[in-house]
């Protein structure tokens, strides 16, 4: 029998906690997740993350956890339990893979960190878990609960933030939005950080209808209805009672309020905003998508009986609010190729939706764009410069060039339409590039970004203004990323975009006296969407006031002072409020206090 | 009655304020006397002892003896605005009222906590700190520094809240149902009081809560290692059959090992912003000062005490009492120039184009950036005047007496 082999696996299955461990005693929610099988070696460590439980406090280490050990491997892993540091550090894993998972289906494209990203389960003793862009890591705190007000937990009691999905999925998503856009990390207007928490927030949540168990579960208990109450739709329940809190720290449901995001400017409560209007959004299109589901069941009538509904109802409506889930966790992720690549506003991700929605979904049948559009505007949210909230008003406006510009992504879309292998994950794939100059996968991919980027770069200089930069030759233009995705549009067609992202740095406007001391570097900044031969699509720019050169002062345009202005405005209101402010003189202020470090414990901190 | 003229004397404490208002009218002079003290963290080279001498004597030089203030304003109890009511030389004076913010009042629950809160905090955070200084940690040492002006201050309150002759009445303010927000000085019709702050808004309460993560009481709760002692050990998180030696990890699962940046920057993550933790209780005392505009004929003064930006925005949010803001014609700078005592809308909107400033201050090396340089520009700005007291020179409508005070008169016509 030997020279016949068994292909590995597709799938490895994990036990989790399905939120936390105080919704696993309460509600016993112990769920097993499927995420894709790659090879691992213990910690675990793996292609995208890397679990590496040191205790810094102890200078301990605890036994790494081997999923490739037979025993682990028939019993879908360790048994839930917060005793054993080796379930942390699987339940870790399989809560990252499975997020991975789906946001890189969502991308359309392969998603890898610049290395495998470290994520650290017991880190710190205290009430905050966070993404650390400078170390590529995500560490997790510890603590004990309140002993005034411990909610259902045994006052004193340790909690560990490494223990709950929420936590983990919210942590992780910030590491791959810095990914995607690393200049966000540059808060230059109330809006940044709280996108950045935002969407973090968005993808935990999305991703507890990606279990189907807990949502049918959910549903019976509601009447088919995405109830306030749900687990579903809480955010961090455990975390939320074990520091006082009296409820989970945050809810997908709010009440819609067009006056509130004037005034609210904390990135937490401000990124609520945000997410109360998607999941609104998402709740008003999962409800027109089962009325004619109860209509069916309930003979024309739509009001349902009295006691439990038929374990068949809740099936199609669970596998109703999951693909709608799924959708929307799409929709979310897809408008990042059309998001400028620094200062983003909610207007602009805005923009980004119905842009990345409309070139695949052009008939809005579901009348989803039009439902999520009414949900901002009912929270105040707009796009600055758009003529209306219609349809046709709303996307980036269409690029008028007339020819290829950037003919070489040709090569760049069919290295990822073979990478982009579902069955598979970077092992087993056949290469061209690398049987063409005999090199690894890895030194075939390195050289064709740096020969694109060379030829991406000439192409945008040659054109800098159309591309909203400064022609100053001081200021060197930067290409930060190309890549190519793939979707299915409407009819089933594959849609294929090209997405390039240059920046200008401007230090002459960051010596500036409103931006001394405060740590953010200046960027004009560009996203050009083109074709699969390099016709350009869209062209999303965020300039800068134009520099004065010799040959004479080209006029700032409105838009790019009125950036300047609210960049500066948001330093002096961030200044307003910073306590430290007068008493030393620190050359980081904006960047380092709102670095999620700092965030989060003056959030899980302060008075809320 | 007509008034004739109108003084303000800010006396050069140094780090801290003391200001005597004199209204010239008919029939004689009424006085205010606001706030009286300095910051340990900075004198001005005339102790707050000779101040509080000094102020007697001109009161007694004009007339006054046995000297005697209509009313005397602590804006909130920070030392550096009550430190001078410690000394006995205040025996011999009569006061008519005294007016303090409504955490003062004994009778006002919200008020008391607040201050008890306020009080706990600042004393387990100065303990600590100073355990932290004893064992050479600079940054704590500075840091205890300004943790020390929010300490009590227990005898120069005691003597606000009891002493003084004359039996004063004491006035707490907000006190719904008490004192309306805007009034008649007692027995002078000509004196309108505008009494804008503290205020008991929620979100003006909660500035007045210092934030506490659990680093932060851990530390503070955690008794501060003596020189030489070794901290308490840690329990363990897991049982110890868990943990495996740094040499296992190093042969058998080398690719789990950690930089040193990474090594570096963990261990420093647990180490506790004594700045920060300094500068919260600072804002949240800051933010129970009384806020006052007195208007007197055209003439309208303010006094912020040092409020800070959360007091400051409710205030001009709040649509009673935003007027009377607007056209100051002097104005005390709050929080001795530091750039988030004066809202920069009021500096920009509602100030007036040739109001005078009065900034109390000296400059201390470890706080670089008092006062705001911006702040200070846009007092100069136009027609608009800055009076310094570290700064003494020739400037119209000021007066000096040697270096101890600078008195700017406004003619009333």
């Amino acid at each position: 029998m030997t020279g016949l082999s068994i292909a590995d696996p597709a799938r490895r299955q994990l036990r989790v906690f399905a939120y936390d461990p105080l919704l696993a005693d309460l509600e016993s929610t112990v769920v097993t997740l499927s995420v894709p099988w790659e090879p691992l070696t213990p910690g675990p460590v793996g292609s995208l993350v890397k679990i590496v439980d040191f205790d810094p406090l102890r200078k301990r280490w605890y036994t790494p956890v081997d999923l490739s050990d037979p025993n682990l491997l028939a019993q879908a892993g360790l048994a839930p339990t917060e005793s054993d540091p080796r379930f942390h550090q699987q339940m870790v894993y399989g809560v990252a893979s499975s997020v991975l998972e789906h946001l890189e289906l969502a991308l359309g494209r392969r998603f890898r960190f610049a290395k495998p990203l470290v994520m650290m389960p017991h880190a710190f003793n205290d009430q905050n878990a966070y993404y650390d862009p400078e170390l590529e890591a995500v560490l997790f705190g510890y603590f004990r609960a309140d002993t005034a007000k411990p909610g259902r937990m045994l006052p004193g009691q340790m909690v560990h933030t490494c223990l709950s999905h929420d936590i983990i999925a919210h942590e992780l998503t910030h590491a791959v939005v810095d990914r995607l856009r690393p200049d966000f990390m540059y808060p230059t207007n109330h809006d940044v950080a709280a996108f950045h928490e935002a969407f973090a927030d968005l993808v935990a949540l999305f991703h507890h209808f990606t279990l189907p168990d807990l949502v049918r579960r959910s549903l019976q208990a509601n009447r088919g209805d995405i109830s306030d109450a749900s687990p579903l739709v809480k955010l961090a329940l455990q975390f939320g009672e074990a520091t006082g809190m009296g409820d989970a720290l945050r809810t997908g449901v709010d009440e819609p309020d067009a006056t509130r995001l004037g005034r609210t400017f904390e990135c937490h409560d401000r990124g609520a905003i945000l997410v109360g209007a998607i999941f609104a959004a998402f709740i008003d299109t999962y409800r027109g998508r089962i009325a004619d589901l109860l209509r069916v069941a309930t003979a024309g009538t739509g009001v349902l009986p009295e006691g439990n509904l038929h374990p068949d109802l809740v099936k199609r409506l669970a596998d109703e609010a999951v693909a709608n889930a799924t959708r929307f966790l799409n929709i979310c992720v897809r408008a990042f190729d059309y998001l400028p690549g620094v200062d983003v506003t909610y207007g602009d991700f805005l923009r980004a939706l119905v842009t990345a929605d409309r070139v695949v979904f052009p008939r809005d049948q579901s009348r989803l764009r039009a439902t999520i559009v009414e949900s901002f505007r009912r929270r105040g949210i707009y796009p600055e410069r758009v003529s209306s909230l219609a349809d046709t008003s709303l996307p980036w406006p269409d690029a008028n060039f007339d020819r290829e510009l950037f003919p070489q992504v040709g090569e760049l879309v069919q290295w990822t339409a073979e990478d982009f292998d579902l069955s598979t994950r970077a092992t087993n794939i056949v290469d061209h590039l690398s049987y063409r100059f005999n090199e690894s996968r890895a030194q075939a991919r390195t050289r064709l970004y740096q020969q694109l980027a060379v030829a991406v770069h000439q192409a945008i200089q040659q054109q800098h203004d159309g591309f909203g930069f400064d022609p100053d030759p001081r200021f060197k233009i930067a290409v930060r990323g190309v890549h190519a995705s793939f979707r299915a549009s409407e009819d089933g067609q594959p849609r294929v975009d090209v997405v390039i992202q240059a920046r200008q740095e401007r230090p002459d406007l960051a010596d500036r006296p409103e931006f001394q001391g405060t740590g953010l570097r200046l960027f004009a900044s560009t996203t050009i969407v083109t074709d699969s031969i390099g016709r350009v699509r869209h062209v999303i720019t965020k300039p800068l006031p134009a520099s004065v050169d010799r040959t004479g002062r080209r006029r700032a345009t409105e838009e790019e002072l009125e950036r300047y202005t609210r960049m500066a405005d948001f330093v002096a209101d961030r200044d307003a409020i910073d306590p430290t402010h007068p008493w030393t003189s620190r050359q980081n202020r904006i960047t380092s206090d709102l670095s999620f470090k700092h965030l989060h414990l003056a959030r899980f901190g302060g008075a809320t | 009655v007509t008034v004739h003229q109108i003084r303000l004397r800010m006396y050069n404490v140094g780090f801290g304020d003391a200001f005597v208002l004199s209204v010239d009218h008919d029939d004689g002079t009424w006085r205010m006397l606001v706030d009286c003290g300095v910051h340990t963290g900075g004198g001005s080279g005339h102790t707050i002892s000779e101040i509080v001498d000094q102020i007697i004597a001109d009161l007694v030089a004009e007339g006054v003896d046995p000297p005697d203030l209509d009313v005397v304003v602590a804006t909130h109890r920070h030392r550096d605005h009550v430190s001078g009511f410690e000394r006995k030389a205040w025996d011999e004076v009569t006061v008519g009222e005294v007016w303090l913010p409504f955490t003062e009042n004994p009778d006002d629950e919200l008020g008391r906590s607040i201050l008890q809160q306020q009080s706990r905090k600042a004393q387990r955070l100065h303990m600590h700190l100073v355990g932290l200084a004893a064992v050479g940690d600079k940054s704590a040492a500075k840091a205890a520094t300004v943790v020390e002006n929010s300490l009590t201050n227990a005898v120069a309150m005691d003597r606000l809240h009891q002493r003084f002759k004359g039996s004063p009445k004491r006035r707490y303010f907000p006190n719904p149902g008490v004192e309306p927000a805007r009034f008649r000085a007692a027995g002078r019709s000509e004196i309108t009081v505008h009494m804008l702050g503290p205020r008991r808004d929620k979100s003006v309460i909660a500035s007045m809560d210092p934030p506490a993560d659990e680093r932060w009481l851990g530390a503070m709760n955690a008794k501060a290692p003596a020189n030489g002692e070794t901290p308490a050990p840690v329990e363990p998180l897991f049982d110890p059959a868990y943990a495996v030696t740094p040499d296992t990890i190093r042969l058998e699962y080398p690719d789990l090992l950690l930089d040193d940046k990474t090594q570096k920057a963990l261990a420093e993550s647990a180490t506790f912003d004594a700045w920060a933790a300094a500068a919260s209780i600072t804002d949240a005392v800051n933010n129970t000062s009384l806020v006052f505009v007195l208007e007197i004929e055209e003439v309208k003064l303010l006094f912020p005490g040092d409020a800070q930006w959360g007091l400051w925005a409710a205030i001009l949010a709040d649509a009673d009492s935003a007027p009377a803001l607007a056209d100051t014609t002097l104005y005390k700078v709050g929080h001795h120039g530091s750039h988030n005592a004066t809202h920069t809308r009021y500096a920009r909107q509602f100030m007036g184009d040739e109001t005078i400033s009065m900034m109390s201050f000296h400059k201390v090396e470890d706080w670089p950036s008092i006062p705001d340089g911006h702040l200070v520009s846009a007092l100069h700005k136009g027609r608009r005047r800055l009076i310094r007291s570290d700064e003494k020179k020739a400037q119209r409508g000021v007066r000096w007496n040697g270096t101890l005070s600078a008195e700017y008169t406004i003619k009333v016509t």
